[in-house]
């Protein structure tokens, strides 16, 4: 079946991710064999990948990986996650000519507003008063039906963010929302990864904000970024399997990658702004799914043991995509 | 200094030999022949992307003429209200421009709340200085030990004034910022001096420079402990040596300073205080915002205990279960994070009178 005929039946969401990954099996990684900057999920579930997603119009590796320029102009080689295998501070904005789309992030608990640093009641019951709560976002792109736009991360003035990274600090407003520039027009779903691509990850050079040690999200040296950290303190009501710490990355070099996450968006509404709902219950249960870790590892200068918090954030990044993690507030 | 730093890169560069003990010893012999150098040649430290520089404010851009003046107000006991004190009195050299005392005293020997930070290593803190992050910047940091009334207790305008009513320091102030001395220039002035001090020739800096012989075998396996089961690094980031943020480490206990929380209201923040990066840690004692803790050995006891107990604790604190030798390791890494040519640097020391 060909990429474009299972994308029209399919779309973006869960169910198809479930068909993609059916789709795929026997191919090794869709990723490595679709277009550049967009073949496949990064996302690995169950220790294969899931790929897919709608190619792109242009083909170029340019034109579809929103890292892939740098501010020479230059187009850089990609890396085995299909983005920029470099990660560049200055990014340039879309050669085009541009539209805004301010995204806001609500954070939600069991369906409630989230508060950072007070007590949160958890659809599993119990409560968690968050310590700690952060995470990155970067590759974002808009999508016309099958094709694929990057969308570049800017900030008031319209300059591209550096690394086109978003670093997400649930304890600061501020951080919660962004704004994304592309090509002028209405878009119907939008994709992005929750954590950086692996050029990104694999830079171990000292890197200015938010990819600097300010950002709470520096493994040690060798083992490169954390995409998300949760830290928090359970109430004794609270399920057990919850887990109060998770810190999720992706230490094993090209073995796993951050999630990608396709979303259909609202049609009908204001084009320049997207509600883009994050639910904190569903991470956690991810963290706590009932996922394969045996083949699980980190280098040195991590002990023997990994600790639970690893295992947690491990077992998010592998069942992320099972989970309704992000929402615009369609069935997706 | 900066004739230092090239000196020593040549010595790694050429593999002088000789092991860690001998190259430091010979950098502290060498160092009374060398002129002073201006403040502003500063070494870009381990872990941190853009230079003192870059990271000053764009309205306080760092020349020597500000440093210099800073410098000059930092040990000024002028700024005190009975002169008997200046920021130096807490934030002594010797022990990394910290205070040996578990809390400080101010004017009238009145005693203070919290242990006195280091100074070393400010220029790039985005999330807030003092214990509790409630200022903003160095700039906004700075001119409020003076007026505390626990520590200088001197009114600002009157501060401004006895500057003022000084020739000198009318000169000083026109020719760093074009101006007489007012509050805006005084922090700035000061924030100035305090970016200069920058520590970066530890051996654990040279180890990150590429010389494996820095550190030697128990240093380098207290190394291993930090960035691994010790799990130090979740707050002391490999480089910088610390990650900027606000964590309640165990010290906190029932009744106690609440820290952050004072300023956020937030259940969460009780007990949090800012990490601390860690270079001259072995001089910087005693340790905690408290000061509660006397020793390496007692801060590493600490943590191997998973801090004393209280449920505000951050859950990342937990008894470690760390062998004697591992501990002794881990504090023979931790005194390799000290840099003797800025605990002695003479361009950050006393001036002499105008």
């Amino acid at each position: 079946m060909s990429q474009t005929a299972w994308f029209s039946f399919v779309r973006w969401g869960a169910g198809a991710l479930v068909l993609l990954h059916l789709s795929c099996s026997g191919q090794g990684s869709s990723r490595d064999q679709d277009t550049p900057g967009g073949g496949g999920s990064a996302a690995s579930v169950g220790g294969s990948n899931t790929g897919g997603m709608p190619s792109g119009t242009g083909g170029s590796p340019e034109a579809q990986s929103s890292g892939g320029s740098s501010s020479t102009g230059g187009t850089l080689p990609l890396g085995p996650d299909g983005f920029s295998a470099d990660c560049p501070e200055d990014l340039l904005r879309p050669s085009v000519a541009t539209q805004t789309v301010q995204v806001q992030l609500d954070l939600r608990t069991n369906d409630e507003p989230f508060v950072f640093g007070e007590p949160n009641s958890l659809q599993a019951g119990g409560t968690v008063l968050p310590t700690n709560f952060r995470f990155y976002l970067s590759q974002f792109s808009l999508y016309r039906g099958e094709e694929r736009h990057p969308a570049t991360l800017v900030d008031a003035e319209g300059a591209a963010l550096a690394y086109g990274v978003q670093l997400v600090n649930a304890e600061d407003q501020a951080t919660l929302s962004f704004d994304l520039a592309s090509e002028p027009g209405e878009y119907d779903g939008i994709s992005f990864l929750l954590g950086l691509s692996h050029g990104c990850n694999q830079a171990f050079q000292p890197l200015k904000a938010p990819l600097d040690d300010a950002s709470q999200l520096k493994w040690p040296h060798v083992l490169g970024f954390l995409f998300l950290r949760f830290e928090g303190n359970l109430d004794q009501l609270a399920d057990p399997e919850t887990p109060n710490e998770i810190h999720m990355g992706s230490a094993a070099g090209d073995a796993g990658f951050a999630p990608e996450f396709f979303l259909s968006l609202p049609q009908g509404q204001d084009p320049g702004t997207l509600s883009l709902t994050v639910a904190l219950d569903a991470i956690l249960e991810a963290a706590a799914a009932d996922t394969d870790l045996s083949d699980f590892y980190l280098p040195p200068p991590a002990p023997p043991t990994i600790d639970e918090e690893v295992l947690a954030g491990e077992r998010l990044r592998r069942a992320a995509l099972d989970f309704e993690i992000f929402s615009t507030g369609l069935e997706q | 200094m900066l004739r230092r730093v090239s000196g020593a890169i040549v010595c790694l560069v050429l593999g002088c030999g000789g092991g860690a003990e001998q190259e430091r010893g010979g950098e502290l012999e060498s160092k009374s022949e060398e002129p002073v150098a201006p403040l502003t040649e500063l070494p870009l430290v381990a872990g941190f992307a853009v230079s003192v520089e870059e990271a000053a404010p764009s309205d306080n851009q760092l020349t020597e003429a500000r440093a210099q003046l800073g410098r000059r107000l930092f040990y000024d006991t002028q700024l005190s209200r009975d002169g008997s004190i200046s920021c130096a009195s807490c934030h002594q050299q010797e022990f990394g421009f910290s205070d040996p005392r578990p809390v400080s005293r101010g004017v009238a020997d009145r005693r203070g709340r919290r242990n006195a930070s280091q100074l070393a290593n400010l220029a790039w803190v985005q999330s807030g200085l003092f214990w509790d992050g409630r200022a903003a910047t160095l700039e906004e940091q700075a001119s409020q030990p003076i007026q505390d009334p626990l520590e200088m207790d001197l009114p600002l305008e009157e501060a401004i004034a006895r500057l003022n009513a000084e020739a000198a320091y009318v000169e000083a102030f026109e020719e760093a910022y074009g101006g007489p001395p007012n509050l805006e220039r005084l922090e700035k002035a000061l924030a100035s001096f305090v970016r200069t001090l920058v520590s970066a020739g530890s051996p654990y800096d040279r180890y990150l420079a590429g010389d494996v012989e820095a550190l030697s075998a128990a240093e380098e396996r207290g190394r291993a402990i930090f960035l691994g089961e010790g799990g130090c690094f979740h707050c002391h980031s490999e480089g910088t040596l610390t990650n900027d943020g606000f964590f309640n480490n165990g010290t906190y206990e029932e009744g106690g300073d609440p820290g952050r929380q004072a300023l956020t209201d937030r259940t969460g923040d009780l007990g949090k205080f800012r990490v601390p990066h860690l270079r001259n840690v072995g001089q910087t004692a005693p340790y905690m915002h408290d000061g509660s803790l006397s020793t390496l050995e007692a801060v590493v006891e600490h943590y191997d205990q998973g801090g004393r107990g209280h449920e505000s604790t951050d859950v990342q604190i937990a008894p470690l279960l760390l062998s004697d030798s591992q501990k002794e390791d881990l504090v023979a890494f931790l005194n390799a994070l000290s840099d003797p040519d800025f605990l002695t640097d003479p361009r950050f020391a006393q001036p002499e009178p105008f």
